[in-house]
């Protein structure tokens, strides 16, 4: 369990995975890396969060993703049924 | 009925009011409706049968309301207390029969049979102990996934019910789900390799 970030530094990272989620894939790693500067944390939390993103796909396309090899949790297999 | 709205829909509109002791009768209402459509449901049906929670709520607003032509804003009002109740219910439920298995309670021969059942109720507790990590980070989106997977709310009625913009709900559902699925990973991995 990990302790939650606090509600500015939360509020970075939503901010700046919406920004890099908007952009096409390949400007996306530039874009964070040159907004978070020296802030190596706050890079790793977007990139986190941006590798588990399927681009606005329904849970129910993921498992079309996954046929094709892209990973995606044991437990999330579970969203398939709600 | 005389013509007077169900018990359900008066509640629902005083609810949605102001009036929070509407919410305090309307909630034990809904809890029996739904335990009672979910235990029919797993009885008729063969082992290894998926509730769907989402078609079950929706049917427990048509049966409540006594109408097959729901109201947009009521329907989606009331999916709103229902997904809440829902998640308890098959939360529990699940809880309940991993705590049986634990204490040996299930006979020998079942377990062929019922092990996917098993992997979806560790599965649903799994996605409850998510859910609750997210709204220790994140209330409203913890609040938004519980709406989506439990009262099959979708976007368009989320935003309506919550007063904000479509767009704003595309964006909380899709970090929300981001978030979500790397902490499902996390847990799967950790207990791997427990």
């Amino acid at each position: 369990m990990r302790n939650p970030l606090s509600r500015a530094r939360w509020s970075e990272v939503e901010n700046l995975f919406v920004g890099a989620a908007e952009l096409p894939p390949e400007q996306r790693q530039g874009f964070v890396q040159s907004q978070c500067g020296l802030d190596k944390e706050l890079q790793e939390e977007v990139f986190a969060l941006l590798r588990y993103d399927t681009g606005g796909l329904e849970i129910q396309q993921t498992i079309a993703l996954q046929t094709f090899g892209i990973r995606i949790p044991n437990s999330a297999s579970l969203l398939l049924l709600l | 009925m005389n013509g007077e709205k169900p018990p359900v829909t008066r509640l629902l509109h005083a609810w949605k009011e102001g009036d929070g002791a509407a919410l305090d009768q309307l909630i034990p209402l809904v809890y029996a409706e739904l335990r009672r459509m979910a235990a029919s449901q797993l009885s008729h049906e063969p082992a290894g049968q998926t509730l769907q929670p989402t078609a079950l709520v929706h049917e427990a607003y048509l049966r409540l309301a006594g109408t097959d032509d729901p109201d947009f804003h009521d329907s989606a009002h009331f999916r709103c207390v229902a997904a809440r109740v829902m998640r308890q219910i098959l939360v529990d439920r699940a809880r309940a029969k991993q705590a049986a298995k634990r204490d040996g309670g299930w006979r020998v021969g079942l377990d062929d049979a019922i092990a996917p059942i098993l992997e979806r109720d560790a599965s649903l507790v799994a996605l409850d102990d998510a859910l609750a990590e997210l709204a220790r980070q994140d209330e409203e989106k913890a609040r938004i996934l519980e709406l989506k997977y439990f009262g099959g709310l979708t976007a368009e009625e989320m935003a309506a019910v919550l007063g904000v913009t479509l767009n704003r709900i595309n964006w909380q559902i899709r970090t929300a789900q981001a978030w979500l699925r790397r902490e499902l990973e996390a847990a799967d991995s950790k207990s791997a390799s427990a």
